[in-house]
């Protein structure tokens, strides 16, 4: 996990700008990661980080010391990708624990629509159609966010849970019917 | 045991979580063909999500991000509340 120096997260918290870059610079790529986990673009992944550092620096001053620092941040990230994604899939949330994945399968495609694409996103896109990625894609939104947490951003299940508020049994629940879901969906993709 | 139990049980070994129930799990999938394939494509699931690429965030978004801030009111902190000893 990413360490900031001593002092930094109180600084910020009293709107040193310097401070604050220091957290940008720390978190903005594994951010970066997460955000494009979720959403499949680059663009969206982008805005997403913004807004989530938008977010941290308006709350910073009522960010509890008490709690750890990361837990914090990345349940502010998680609630900003949740939020877009919930404008894409209305009828999903996080609370949907017996969906079976089926009502997503196929909206990856319509997520891949702009034009020019730079080099950057030439790669994003390719990485896009990747098998993992888009069956990661059409998971149910709480089996993807546990899956994203646990083997992309590599919590631990106590600070999964402590980062969405559920408890742990929860979360294993999820990781369990959500690699069952990954194992499913990856199986249905034909061998190119 | 049946598959069903020990294929449930088998998440918790994938956790890492290797209580009573998952030794007989264990047992039960060395013995079955179908729970061994099945766990060794979960296995795969775990492998194929840990070596997703990792990115680095799009040149400049650090300058974008401090430029969105700019000017922007922090929120006052939470109001303590304090008993009286």
């Amino acid at each position: 996990m990413e360490r900031l120096g001593p002092g930094v997260v109180q600084r910020a918290q009293t709107g040193d700008l310097d401070a604050f870059s220091e957290i940008v610079k720390a978190f903005e790529d594994p951010l970066y990661t997460l955000a494009f986990r979720f959403l499949s673009n680059g663009g969206e992944a982008e805005d997403a980080v913004q807004e989530t550092f938008l977010r941290v620096y308006t709350h910073l001053p009522r960010y509890d010391q008490q709690f750890k620092f990361t837990t914090w941040l990345y349940r502010i990230a998680t609630n900003v990708c949740i939020d877009r994604l919930r404008k894409r899939r209305p009828t999903a949330s996080l609370d949907s624990e017996g969906q079976d994945g089926d009502d997503f399968v196929g909206e990856w495609h319509d997520r891949l629509a702009s034009s020019a694409p730079t080099p950057e996103e030439m790669l994003l896109r390719s990485e896009t159609c990747n098998e993992v990625q888009r069956a990661l894609a059409d998971l149910p939104m709480p089996y993807q966010t546990v899956l994203i947490l646990r083997y992309i951003q590599e919590f631990s299940l106590k600070e999964i849970s402590d980062i969405l508020h559920v408890p742990i049994t929860t979360v294993k629940t999820r990781i369990h019917r959500g690699r069952e879901a990954m194992k499913e969906l990856m199986a249905r993709v034909p061998v190119s | 045991m049946t598959c069903e139990e020990a294929r449930a049980s088998m998440h918790f070994h994938l956790d890492g979580d290797d209580h009573l129930h998952v030794a007989r799990a264990r047992v039960h999938t060395a013995g079955c063909m179908h729970c061994e394939r099945h766990v060794r494509a979960l296995i795969e699931v775990e492998q194929e999500l840990k070596i997703l690429k990792r990115y680095a965030a799009p040149t400049g978004l650090t300058e974008r991000i401090l430029q969105s801030v700019q000017g922007i009111p922090q929120k006052r902190p939470l109001a303590r509340v304090t008993t009286m000893q």
